[in-house]
């Protein structure tokens, strides 16, 4: 009841130092707590807005053979039908078809395996945004004749710049050996090292030049409007090409979608384990400000108030102690990640290329969901009551007749 | 002297409760700590190990050129002052492992692929990584002339033992490199990137399709000792040439590797230092609660005659011996569990499995069995107590004797 | 008919390996309205036959029946209970809710019986004025002195209409002035109210106003005196 909180709040007060301390204890661990959490949600979150939007998108059609083995002949089955299908629905906001085959690129000296991506550019641009990876040269432009896009680390590795020579060695889909030259038209950088090492890009009507099958098609990459959509375009597509594989992006990359979740659990265990640390302070305070008052207790309860009440009372001192600590260390950590949020924390500093070699760019916006802190709420509840336990028993403990012998 | 610490020890269990609570919280963050440390340094040197076994070696010799353009030109030639230099730190060097690789395509039937094809002795190799011992079917290049596949690419490529490979590709110095082979072996690689694409030949067999004869691309040296590489290099470089080679150890053929680590270990460290830090807010209380409750016996005590210093060495030595039983207390029950967890692995199973397999990692949590994990927890308790030890101490000094003893 | 009657209370302390009698086999009634000191030297069992005529410690045998209800076998809950609503207390020391001011303490007996809030605040300042500490009802216990203190636990002890009141030493760390000051407002209550006072006391200032002196030594009364109240 409502005297009971006052008393409660009140009997905090009494040690003003004690109690800060302890507040101050669970601010900061909160407050650590929370930033650290947002730092890494962050990361997560860059990891699967970029893997969608700038990789895998939302939709990818196959053939379905093509999906385990990746062969050259595999090719996707009525693909204008498909593309005309793409062009008029109102789900769709892009699409980009691409043309993929494994070779190996070649300068004078050095050789190295590659997956040979045909695309064209507009497509590729509305879809994945590719041209903004570009780092140096053009988006397939400044070169007339068969350009091609290379990954930096690939173009550092075989010595080539702009405008060097390539040569491109693949398998037709007659089963023919074919090698063609091409230019380096630009370098790309994205996030993510494996990617930039083991794709380059051509256009596609260049490449199927060189298949002899002008419809070749071996990937469409699909953009919805509405993200939300996903298993109800992805379900249409399955029952309108039951020969064709369509696979929704959280198929593709099933460990996107537990990434949100699992990296969740993990930080509220982490922060399970410093409230853990924080409950013993909580449980020592409470129990020192009990014993310091066993002839009060005692009074308490010959004069009338039961034992749930007392215990009540214990337990409502715990859980103005905590909360006001873990109030303050909540604001104080969501405010700084609000803050933080805007212009994001770049790590290039701190761990420079390295981000890259696991696809995590190095510009991170820290943010924190309100499950998250409610998550935190809950369990900062659960330690204040098993913290305020033992005290609580302890008080009960304290018989009025002997509480109030004592002299 | 001795007598102080004696006191100090008696005071401390005055309240055997609020001294037993306040070491537990030690004690947990301890045992916390040394799990935690020890599982990380156990994963890194998991990781380290693996990357070196399955790709650089702890440490490689290389033609000067070839870091720099990784091409079959750039090979390097196995003569004798490479012989006379590995005899001479033969004491501190176990055994070599000479590699010859480059990319090619492969091809059966209608499919091709980009393959990694790797020349190699197979009894040096297989001290490297126990290759062997994953053996799927057929023999480990016992014969002359044949192929040993992986299994990822035997899959793919729906090879089996008999079957004929086709090999095309660039040689030393642009010959021409093709052959046919036949597979006499197929082997289960770990790191699901190298499972997919390789092709080992013995050794001489690959050098006679490269036309490159006595050359290697790299060596790789083993030493005795792991962990001596980096002052064994030093001084091998000695002996060697510098315009001809490059001796490289992992961690410079693997920089982003390292840094990667080092993030993972400082972040690990930040949630160890947080988890201290709301321990010694604890910590603080029960000290702060200590010299309330003593103001006045320590009024007596210094009005009878006990210097401050004195009574400062007590009250430093009383809030000291908390947080020491709690470290001793944490590395007793440390030790044994750290024995135990090393010994018995954690397994992870499922999609967790899985995901950790896609980083290039086997599923399994190892426990460093270590010195150093201990003594770093009882540094960093010990520094943080004796921090808040300092306390009690500033406070003796600061007493008015009269008031305190009256109070 | 007495208000409390008690029948051969015995209570055996089993302290360590010697066993302690405390009190040994009490009969004793009371009647309503009386003013009542039990005396005797520290140890004489005063403060264990209080506890017991409260309800705070159950008897090693024999029994305390109060308005015809038998206390002495009652659950713990239910005996609480029963305090709450029967019995008022004035301690020696610590009888106040260090956090509450004073209205608020006296209100508190109340709240726990769950009167209603407007009959509550009304009869608080009652009862404080009555106390004579109207103009202190806002001031927490460490702004008053120690009469004033008493003064409140009066108070509070009456708030919940209580068949008695036990006092235990409720002088004992009082001046002559605030004793005196103590002792006529619990006369004054006594004698206006019919409230019924025992007290456990050494002190003379109280035996002097007693009319019914009992004498405890070594558990067993020896003297059951009622006194002629002396008129001024």
């Amino acid at each position: 009841m409502a005297l009971l909180i006052k008393i409660a709040w009140r009997n905090i007060w009494r040690n003003p130092s004690r109690s800060l301390t302890i507040i101050l204890a669970v601010v900061v661990g909160l407050f650590a707590g929370i930033y650290a959490s947002s730092i890494s949600f962050g990361f997560v979150d860059q990891r699967f807005e970029n893997s969608i939007e700038r990789f895998i998108s939302h939709i990818q059609l196959h053939n379905p053979d093509f999906v385990h083995d990746g062969e050259g002949f595999q090719l996707v089955a009525n693909p204008g039908e498909k593309i005309n299908w793409l062009d008029t629905s109102s789900a769709v906001k892009t699409f980009s078809v691409r043309t993929r085959v494994n070779g190996i690129v070649a300068t004078a000296g050095v050789t190295n395996g590659a997956i040979i991506v045909g695309i064209d550019p507009a497509q590729e641009k509305a879809t994945t945004r590719f041209d903004e990876w570009l780092k140096e040269g053009s988006y397939f432009e400044g070169v007339k004749r068969n350009p091609i896009l290379i990954g930096s680390e690939l173009a550092e590795k075989m010595h080539v710049g702009i405008n060097s020579r390539i040569v491109l060695t693949f398998m037709d889909l007659e089963g023919n050996i074919t090698s063609a030259s091409f230019k380096v038209a630009g370098i790309f950088k994205t996030i993510d090292k494996p990617f930039d090492e083991s794709n380059v890009f051509v256009l596609r009507s260049d490449l199927v030049k060189y298949l002899a099958v002008p419809e070749a098609v071996h990937e469409i990459a699909v953009l919805l409007k509405d993200p939300a959509q996903v298993k109800a375009v992805g379900d249409a597509m399955k029952l309108r090409w039951p020969e064709t594989s369509a696979r929704t992006w959280y198929e593709i990359s099933p460990e996107l979608q537990y990434l949100q979740e699992m990296t969740g659990q993990m930080l509220l265990v982490f922060i399970f384990i410093i409230l853990l640390g924080l409950g013993f302070g909580i449980l020592n305070t409470m129990l020192m400000s009990v014993f310091e008052r066993t002839r009060e207790i005692g009074m308490l309860m010959a004069i009338g108030m039961n034992k749930r009440r007392v215990f009540g009372l214990v337990l409502l001192e715990t859980i103005f102690l905590s909360f006001t600590g873990a109030i303050g260390g909540m604001v104080t950590g969501v405010t700084l990640v609000k803050l933080s949020a805007n212009k994001g924390i770049d790590f290039a500093s701190v761990a420079g290329d390295s981000l890259a070699d696991y696809g995590y760019g190095s510009l991170v916006y820290p943010s924190v969901s309100t499950g998250f802190v409610l998550g935190i709420t809950a369990m900062v509840f659960v330690i204040a009551v098993l913290a305020a336990i033992y005290p609580a028993l302890k008080a009960l403990g304290l018989v009025p007749a002997e509480a109030v012998r004592k002299e | 002297m001795s007598l102080f610490i004696k006191m100090a020890w008696r005071n401390i269990w005055r309240s055997r409760r609020r001294t037993l609570i306040t070491a537990s919280s030690v004690f947990f963050a301890v045992i916390l700590a040394t799990v935690s440390d020890s599982m990380t340094k156990g994963t890194h040197q998991l990781m380290i190990s693996n990357m070196v076994k399955y790709s650089t070696g702890y440490i490689q010799l290389q033609d000067k050129l070839y870091d720099e353009e990784p091409s079959m030109d750039n090979t390097l030639l196995y003569s004798n002052d490479i012989r006379q230099l590995i005899g001479g730190h033969s004491d501190d060097i176990s055994y070599t492992v000479p590699r010859i690789q480059t990319f090619m395509l492969a091809s059966v039937g209608n499919t091709t692929r980009p393959v990694l094809i790797q020349g190699i002795d197979p009894a040096s190799e297989v001290r490297l990584n126990a290759i062997d011992e994953d053996l799927v079917k057929g023999s480990f290049l016992e014969g002359d002339g044949g192929v040993l596949i992986s299994e990822g690419l035997a899959d793919r490529l729906k090879l089996d033992l008999g079957d004929t490979l086709v090999l095309i590709g660039q040689g030393f110095q642009g010959a021409s490199a093709a052959g046919l082979f036949p597979v006499t072996g197929i082997v289960h690689l770990h790191l699901p990137q190298l499972n997919d694409r390789m092709v080992y030949l013995k050794l001489s067999d690959a050098q006679l399709l490269f036309n490159a004869e006595d050359r290697l691309t790299s060596l790789i040296i083993t030493p005795k000792n792991q962990g001596t590489e980096v002052e064994l290099v030093q001084r091998m470089k000695a002996g060697l040439d510098p315009e001809r080679f490059n001796l490289f150890t992992w961690r410079e053929m693997m920089p982003s590797l390292l840094q990667g680590l080092e993030m993972d270990r400082i972040s690990g460290k930040m949630m160890i230092w947080l988890l201290y830090l709301v321990v010694g807010f604890g910590i603080l209380g029960t000290v702060l609660t200590m010299l309330l409750e003593r103001r006045k016996e320590f009024g007596i005590l210094l009005s009878l005659g006990m210097k401050r210093k004195q009574l400062a060495i007590v009250a430093f030595t009383e809030s000291l011996l908390i947080s020491f039983l709690g470290v001793v207390a944490g590395i007793a029950g440390g030790i044994p569990l750290i024995l135990y967890l090393s010994h018995h692995p954690f397994r992870y199973t499922g999609d967790v499995a899985k995901m950790i397999e896609s980083y290039g990692m086997e599923p399994v949590m190892p426990f460093l069995m270590d010195f150093s994990v201990f003594a770093s927890q009882a540094l960093a308790v010990l520094v943080i107590g004796g921090l808040i030890a300092l306390y009690p101490v500033f406070k003796v000094y600061r007493i008015n004797i009269l008031q305190a003893a009256r109070s | 008919m007495p208000i409390i009657s008690t029948q051969g209370l015995t209570k055996i302390y089993n302290e360590r390996i010697v066993p302690v009698t405390a009190l040994n086999n009490v009969s004793l009634d009371f009647d309503a309205g009386e003013f009542t000191a039990i005396i005797g030297p520290s140890g004489s069992g005063k403060t264990t036959l209080l506890n017991m005529l409260g309800g705070l410690d159950k008897p090693t045998s024999g029994s305390i029946t109060i308005n015809g209800l038998e206390i002495t076998g009652m659950k713990e809950n239910r005996l609480m209970d029963y305090r709450l609503r029967n019995i008022g207390f004035v301690f020696q020391s610590y009888n106040l809710i260090p956090v509450l001011t004073a209205i608020e303490n006296v209100s508190f007996i109340m709240l726990l019986q769950k009167q209603p809030r407007n009959v509550i605040e009304k009869r608080a300042i009652e009862l404080l004025e009555q106390v004579g500490l109207a103009d202190r009802i806002h001031s927490r216990p460490g702004e008053l002195s120690g009469g004033q203190q008493q003064r409140v636990a009066v108070a509070r002890a009456l708030a919940s209409k209580p068949n008695y009141v036990l006092a235990d030493e409720p002088t004992a760390n009082l001046d002559t002035k605030s004793a005196f000051t103590l002792l006529d407002i619990m006369e004054k209550l006594n004698h206006e109210e019919k409230i019924t006072l025992i007290f456990s006391t050494h002190d003379q200032r109280v035996i002097e106003r007693a009319r019914r002196v009992i004498t405890l030594v070594d558990g067993t009364v020896t003297t059951d005196i009622p006194v002629e109240k002396q008129q001024v």
